[in-house]
């Protein structure tokens, strides 16, 4: 039992009074309400951990479980016992998501406190953010699919709001349309599933539906892990609908290292973890949806090569974060695709089944979150310097900002995966899982292939990144300073967490432990220790340590030519091809402008032609008649009543006519009256006596 | 005795001649005396049939219709008198203020 249950609905409220409180007035605040939604996700962390805290002495840390629902009130009436509640799960995994949301939006918070200080429309922006925090505490703390889909929708919507925070620039406009529509398809994949889930199971309940998974067929079990996965390609950007998270990039800083940190990308990765129900069925029999799981597998590890490619040879500080965000999401997919590989084998086996492959890539996001928003905000502080995002026109900021080419050099290292920094314990755990799976399905060789030469390519790109703006000579126009304290200090503490965060797992005997996804048959999980696969670790290091050699030669000392790599004409396409990342955004333009305009404008000329002929048509149609009744009123109705009239009055002119005046025709009138009603009254009588009657 | 036959055939002739004179003549005056001629054929009709029942109150009813044919002269000549003097004329094809 967790005490005092209730206080997990604060930690959603205080971030949504914020909001509603920045939103009404944040004008009568300090800093446009900055102080209010910092404090109030400052009272959300600490609740959180007061949750987590208790979590971890029920469960986490013996290996166990713990698992409880707040019930909530009824949202939607229904038969009694299975209404529709707003309620919050409280486990190991959404616990510990609270925490890290809670503390990371905390520190951008502070943050941008410092970098958004001489903005205007400051509660706009700070009471977006904390609907945005809202929405990302309230998609990992849903009980159901359904109101996980709300709060999902909410940061769908705070981030179109946030990325067009400059609306008045048309790239900033047109990058939040595009965020919106792109993540929109996978939000429609999302709802497909819910509403099968809601047809199949008569429930949204995570908990009421994993016992049961084992009576949809298999074609449903194989779909609605897919389409729940179509929802995470969306928000998490991965291939075929990245396109919009390097556009996102025109958004602040501050909002680009919420998205990429702590909320929105890392919805869909909490999401594929919570659709593990499906993907490894608990009800023994029951055969695993593979399809599923190698898509899912398939895509993280391609996205992430792909992604990797795209980050090198961007110019833009913020789009090489971007792109480096898409790879380590994909590195997360591909962890869970591979652990779930692991564990439907072993339990179609009825071995000990293993969820390092779930827990390595819950910890990459863990570990991910610390330091991406570390990089995002180094890379604010930098923008903030030299008021650019072209690398070209940066370099040797060392020497003036000292603080800010430290801590992103631990950022970068962390990226890169060079123990003991974080990303090191998490990257190699996810590889060595793919490896692992390689056994059962030759697949993930090729996979894991991938996977080592993201490691290269993230150690390259992140050390491109470093050199180019820290070292050398600055080639820009500004004068660069150091970041005001505000900036710096939640970069010192997030520093700090990416150099520790990887080396938490120890004192928790494991990462496994933290998320650990809840079976019967389950083993202990030694995730994020190395061990069993030091040679592995040690590898891919390696090849990480050869990236940032590359990056050195290259960008540092100078001894390899960047021309060189441009030099041929195969060189030169990849290079171009690279750069217009592969014409996958101008394949979408192109299909949108061809064929949805087309569409669109075909639909219009139909509208034009054909409805509006059509109702023009009848409008006509009505006026005829109109026109018809009109002359039928004015020429029949009219005519017979002025024909009565007429007659009436020629009749009496007729009649007029008789009076003459003259006395004498009155007396004809008279007599011949008279004699007419003589020959009435006797007329028959005088018949009979002449011509004899009967 | 007379028959009565007579006596009602001189009547309708008078009555006759007496309509056509108001029907027929313009002069007001002629007019005036055709009336008067067709009174007397009714009172001759009145005054046969009296003495053919031997019932006296035709008799009677003659009286009065020579009483009432002295007032109608009268006052038709006194009507005449006064159109003459507004219209100058008694011809009665003249006098046509009488219509619409």
């Amino acid at each position: 039992m967790i005490a005092n249950a209730w206080v997990v609905w604060l930690i959603l409220l205080l971030p949504l009074g914020a909001f509603l409180l920045v939103g009404l007035m944040g004008r009568r605040f300090r800093e446009g309400g900055g102080y209010v939604v910092a404090g109030a996700m400052a009272g959300s962390l600490v609740l959180s951990l007061y949750v987590f805290v208790q979590v971890l002495m029920q469960g986490g840390l013996g290996g166990n479980f713990a698992s409880e629902t707040v019930t909530g009130y009824i949202w939607l009436p229904s038969i009694p016992g299975n209404e529709i509640r707003i309620s919050i799960l409280i486990d190991n995994l959404s616990s510990l998501m609270l925490v890290l949301v809670s503390f990371l939006c905390l520190l951008i918070f502070i943050y941008s406190l410092g970098y958004m200080h001489e903005e205007e429309g400051k509660p706009r922006y700070y009471a977006e953010v904390s609907l945005f925090a809202t929405g990302m505490l309230g998609t990992v703390s849903a009980d159901n699919f359904l109101q996980l889909l709300m709060f999902w929708e909410i940061m769908g919507l705070c981030s179109y709001l946030l990325i067009g925070f400059w609306y008045h620039k048309p790239e900033a406009a047109a990058a939040a349309k595009k965020a919106f529509l792109v993540t929109r398809v996978g939000d429609v994949l999302f709802l497909v599933a819910v509403l099968i889930i809601w047809n199949e199971f008569g429930t949204f309940r995570f908990n009421e539906i994993a016992p049961r998974v084992g009576l949809l067929n298999s074609q449903l079990l194989t779909l609605i892990p897919l389409l729940l996965f179509g929802g995470a390609v969306g928000k998490s950007a991965q291939f075929p609908l990245h396109t919009w998270l390097p556009d996102a990039m025109e958004g602040p800083t501050t909002v680009s290292a919420l998205i990429h940190a702590a909320t929105m990308v890392k919805a869909g990765v909490y999401l594929t973890a919570r659709s593990f129900i499906f993907l490894v069925p608990l009800a023994p029999g029951v055969e695993p949806p593979f399809t599923a799981i190698l898509v899912i597998a398939g895509i993280g590890g391609f996205t992430a090569l792909f992604a990797a490619t795209m980050a090198v040879v961007n110019t833009d500080i913020k789009r090489v974060l971007a792109f480096s965000t898409i790879s380590q999401l994909a590195y997360m997919f591909l962890g869970l695709g591979a652990g779930a590989f692991l564990m439907a084998t072993q339990a179609s086996r009825g071995e000990e089944v293993s969820s390092a492959g779930y827990s390595a890539a819950l910890y990459h996001l863990f570990n991910h979150a610390f330091f991406k928003a570390l990089l995002f905000l180094s890379a604010g502080s930098v923008i903030h310097a030299v008021n650019t995002n072209d690398m070209r026109e940066m370099g040797g900021l060392s020497k003036t900002m000292p603080i800010t080419s430290k801590v992103m050099l631990f950022g970068s290292l962390a990226l890169a995966g060079i123990a003991p920094f974080s990303g090191f314990f998490s990257k190699g755990e996810i590889l060595s899982v793919t490896f692992d799976a390689g056994a059962d399905h030759p697949g993930f060789y090729l996979l894991y292939a991938f996977g080592v030469i993201t490691a290269f390519l993230t150690a390259f790109y992140a050390f491109r990144l470093w050199f180019m703006t820290f070292h050398g000579e600055y080639r820009g126009h500004e004068h660069p300073h150091e970041s005001p304290r505000v900036m710096t200090t939640p970069l010192l503490i997030l520093a700090g967490f990416a150099l520790v965060s990887g080396l938490l797992a120890y004192p928790m005997q494991g990462f496994g432990n933290l998320v650990f996804f809840e079976r019967a048959d389950a083993g202990f999980p030694l995730v994020g220790i190395p061990g069993s696969h030091y040679v592995l670790e040690a590898f891919s290091m390696g090849v990480a340590v050869l990236g940032i050699a590359l990056a050195w030669s290259i960008y540092a000392t100078k001894r390899i030519p960047a021309e060189r790599f441009t030099a041929t004409r195969g060189r030169a396409f990849v290079y171009r091809m690279l750069g217009r990342r592969y014409w996958i955004d101008d394949v979408y333009d192109a299909f949108g402008r061809t064929v949805v305009y087309g569409i669109a404008r075909g639909l219009d000329w139909f509208d034009r032609t054909v409805i509006d002929g059509v109702v023009n048509a009848v409008g006509r149609g009505g006026m005829q008649v109109a026109v018809q009744s009109d002359v039928f009123d004015r020429k029949v109705i009219d005519g017979a009543v002025n024909a009565v009239s007429l007659e009436t009055v020629r009749t009496s002119w007729r009649l007029r006519q008789r009076q003459t005046g003259q006395v004498q025709s009155y007396a004809w009138v008279i007599v011949v009256g008279l004699v007419v009603l003589l020959f009435l009254m006797f007329g028959q009588r005088l018949v009979e006596r002449f011509l004899g009657g009967p | 005795m007379i028959p009565l036959q007579y006596e009602l055939v001189l009547s309708a002739a008078l009555f006759c001649i007496g309509l056509y004179g108001i029907l027929a003549r313009r002069n007001a005056i002629i007019v005036l005396m055709s009336i008067e001629i067709l009174l007397n054929a009714s009172i001759l009709n009145f005054v046969a049939f009296s003495s053919y029942s031997g019932n006296p109150s035709g008799q009677v009813f003659a009286l009065l219709g020579i009483a009432v044919a002295a007032a109608e002269a009268a006052v038709g000549l006194a009507v005449f008198l006064s159109i003459y003097q507004t219209h100058g004329t008694i011809e009665l094809d003249k006098i046509r203020i009488l219509k619409w």
